[in-house]
């Protein structure tokens, strides 16, 4: 049992070994200048300094702030109105030509129009966020509960579930599997572009911003901290709450 | 007798490859604790009939009417037992069967155990807490004629609902819907493809055909009450339905 976990764990981490030792040669071989490109032991330490002085919790927690703010927003508004469209066909009818035109555009493009609206500041952020998530989230339910099965509709019915309630426990959950992917695929979507939102804000004090002033100052080191931090989050969101969930919840619909 | 269901002149078609075809030609009369099955091959209409007593769909002609009033909608009283099983993957064994009466009109704990005794009338008080993904096809269908038990419908409709089980979990099952069927004298639509099983359970059988005039044959099961599937009479009913059947 203890050597599984052993086993497990150098597993993981000896491809992370492998880059280090490349980064490490290509910084000993100078490659590129040194000050341009710092050494792999040199970046963990300052990692470990940000980290224990608090200024890197305190980035990464405004990040997630807004990130899970605007996403939590985006997300309702794209199951409730999912939702709405995948029951009601005037309605999709009507959206869909729309979204599918919207939905390729990156959240990011949308930044300059909302600061007009917003101004500089988290309201700006939040709803470009927002709107990052929402079309993921939308449209994966809406798919979602075109896919249900009818007769679990027609069981629902049967069984004399009416309007919200009928909606709340079989739209809903039988599309769960489609608006999970939305989820995750929007929160992804969210992520991104708050970071973008926050390189190009001044007063939000997000991993985002701290890049981009690393950049400025010529700290090439700590802007690879925040450059990597934004990786290990993302990793640890994935691992601690979509993994979970899909442990938990997602076995259930694998019928048989 | 008193009727309860009444389908008058009803007709519903469908456009099969590019043709309108008539899918169910029916003139029929259900009584008030009638065992009605019906047999019919593959594609004559069976499922269409449940569902417009279900209130899922409607007829292109004439009127289907419960205690005397239109079929709108689907109701609790028309419950239905699906032929594939439709028991909610998200839900555990004892909430599919409690989401039937969370709408009505009792307390939680009325609703639990109301639950919990239907479980235990299917045999499956044990697996309560399981989900779908667990069971077998078999405990998953005893799961839905429990589901559909509990909101005590007026009439039961079930649509091929042993279908997919052995021969000898099905027996089994038809022996548990008799002897319910006997304690709570509901009114019951049966739709199966097996002969043998339609004359086991009905009081009355009804042979479907495809197209116009759908009913081929209507006739009342007159064995006594534990009938013996091997007994002269069985196998003379048998016999004469699976004429009608080819
Ligand atoms: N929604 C629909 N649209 C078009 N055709 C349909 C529809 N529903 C049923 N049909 C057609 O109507 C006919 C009768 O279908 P139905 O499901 O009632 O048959 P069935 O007797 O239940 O068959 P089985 O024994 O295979 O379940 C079939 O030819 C089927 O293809
Ligand atoms: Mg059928």
């Amino acid at each position: 049992m203890k050597n599984n976990l052993f086993k497990k764990i150098i597993k993981t981490l000896y491809p992370f070994a492998v880059l280090v030792i490349i980064w490490e040669i290509i910084f000993q071989c100078e490659v590129f200048p040194q000050y341009w490109f710092p050494g792999p032991f040199h970046v963990i330490n300052i990692f470990f300094k940000m980290l224990f002085d608090g200024s890197l919790i305190k980035y990464s927690a405004i990040s997630l702030l807004n990130t899970t703010l605007g996403f939590a927003a985006g997300a309702i508004f794209g199951i409730a109105l999912g939702l709405y469209a995948g029951i009601n066909k005037t309605f999709k009818d009507f959206v869909s030509p729309l979204i599918s035109l919207v939905y390729p555009i990156p959240g990011i493009a949308w930044l300059p129009l909302v600061l007009l609206w917003f101004g500089f500041g988290y309201k700006a952020i939040i709803f470009t966020v927002g709107l990052s998530g929402f079309f993921s989230v939308f449209y994966n339910t809406l798919i979602g509960v075109e896919n249900i099965n009818i007769k679990y509709i027609r069981a629902g019915q049967s069984l004399g579930l009416r309007k919200f309630k009928l909606i709340k426990e079989v739209y809903f959950w039988g599309a769960f599997p489609f608006i999970f992917t939305g989820l995750k695929l929007g929160y992804g979507r969210s992520w991104r572009t708050v970071i973008a939102g926050e390189m190009l804000s001044f007063n939000i004090h997000g991993l985002g911003w701290f890049i981009w002033r690393s950049n400025e100052f010529f700290n090439f080191d700590q802007l690879l901290v925040g450059v990597i931090s934004i990786g290990i989050i993302g990793l640890l969101v994935d691992k601690l709450v979509f993994k979970k969930i899909e442990e938990k919840k997602l076995k259930l619909w694998s019928e048989n | 007798m008193n009727t309860i269901l009444n389908l008058n002149k009803v007709k519903k078609n469908f456009v099969i490859n590019g043709k309108k075809e008539t899918v169910l030609d029916i003139n029929l009369n259900v009584n008030k604790g009638e065992f009605v099955t019906i047999l019919g091959p593959s594609g004559c209409g069976k499922t269409t009939l449940i569902n417009l007593i279900a209130g899922f769909i409607k007829p292109d002609e004439g009127r289907v009417t419960f205690y005397d009033r239109k079929i709108s909608g689907p109701h609790p009283d028309r419950n239905v037992v699906f032929q594939e099983y439709a028991v909610f993957p998200w839900r555990t064994v004892l909430e599919n069967v409690k989401l039937g009466l969370e709408s009505k009109n009792i307390t939680k704990d009325e609703q639990e155990s109301l639950a919990k005794k239907y479980l235990r009338l299917v045999g499956l008080e044990d697996v309560a807490n399981m989900y779908p993904f667990e069971l077998s096809g078999g405990m998953k269908q005893r799961v839905a004629i429990a589901r559909t038990l509990a909101t005590d419908p007026k009439i039961l409709l079930m649509d091929e609902p042993f279908g997919s089980l052995d021969a000898q979990r099905r027996e089994i099952l038809q022996d548990e819907l008799l002897k319910i069927y006997e304690k709570t004298k509901k009114t019951v639509i049966f739709v199966t493809h097996n002969i043998e099983e339609s004359i086991y359970l009905g009081k009355r059988l009804i042979v479907l055909k495809p197209g116009k005039n759908s009913i081929k044959l209507d006739i009342s099961i007159n064995l006594p009450k534990s009938r013996d599937r091997t007994s002269e009479r069985f196998r003379k009913i048998e016999k004469k339905v699976r004429q009608y059947l080819t």
